[in-house]
């Protein structure tokens, strides 16, 4: 792989492009479900529906910044992103019954397989060895 | 109707197997190849297979509530368009990553087709 004259590559090469690709799956899916349910089932339990289309909101950004190489812009979503699901995985185990619905963020995510909890993570470690 | 999640059974086999083989080659650090990028045109090809049946089997079959309709659509729009992201992403990342970029995209169809079938099944009239 020939690097270009600026020594390092870019923020959204190599590691990069796989992060970018699951963040960009991540904003879709999230985003979607959360339109899905906000359209169909608002009343149910409208604080993890509008948690998700957060979430969704965060990794959309995180996607779009990687994509446009804005490093600043992606680790402040990566940095939201991580506190996001580690407050929102240890709030949904310590009182469940504020989470009627499961949120991507929920129980780390366990709905995802832990994508979730492991993604920012290894984002923050991705960006941080970038200028 | 057994037949339909059947098919997306072997949709999510294949594309569990396709991204198997993207993941070895990444492991040996080679970049996607000719031969990975046929296996994905066989895998849209078999996807879009499985959106026509299932679209025309919830024409056919009626019966659902709209709300399970819009969400199956969803579901099939998504396995629609995650092989060509996929490709579009590793396209001129001609390294180990690209074949790692393609092994998610893989991952996702599976992931996809297995939770299409699983509404399917519940949302039957």
């Amino acid at each position: 792989m020939p690097e270009g004259a600026q020594g390092e590559r870019s923020i959204n090469a190599g590691p990069g492009r796989v992060l970018l690709v699951v963040y960009i799956v991540f904003a879709i899916s999230a985003g979607a479900r959360a339109a899905f349910q906000i359209a169909t089932q608002f009343s149910v339990a409208p604080e993890a529906f509008l948690l998700s289309a957060f979430a969704a909101a965060v990794y959309l950004v995180a996607a779009v910044a990687l994509a446009r190489r804005a490093r600043g812009v992606a680790l402040v979503a990566v940095v939201i992103e991580l506190v996001g699901v580690l407050a929102i995985g240890t709030i949904s185990l310590l009182r469940p019954a504020d989470f009627p619905e499961p949120t991507v963020w929920s129980e780390f995510g366990i709905g995802y397989g832990f994508v979730p909890v492991v993604l920012p993570v290894l984002g923050l470690l991705w960006l941080r060895g970038k200028s | 109707m057994p037949v339909i999640v059947a098919l997306t059974l072997a949709v999510l086999a294949l594309a569990l197997a396709w991204a198997l083989w993207c993941a070895v080659s990444a492991a040996r650090g080679q970049a996607p190849t000719v031969r990975h990028r046929y296996g994905l045109l066989v895998l849209e090809a078999l996807a879009l297979v499985q959106a026509l049946v299932l679209g025309i089997g919830l024409v056919v079959q009626g019966g659902r509530s709209g709300g399970a309709v819009v969400e199956i659509v969803g579901y099939l729009i998504a396995t629609l368009v995650v092989l060509p992201i996929g490709a579009a992403l590793a396209h001129g990342e001609r390294t180990r990553y690209g074949s790692i970029v393609l092994a998610v995209a893989g991952v996702t169809l599976a992931v996809l087709s297995l939770r299409t079938g699983q509404v399917w099944s519940v949302t039957r009239a």
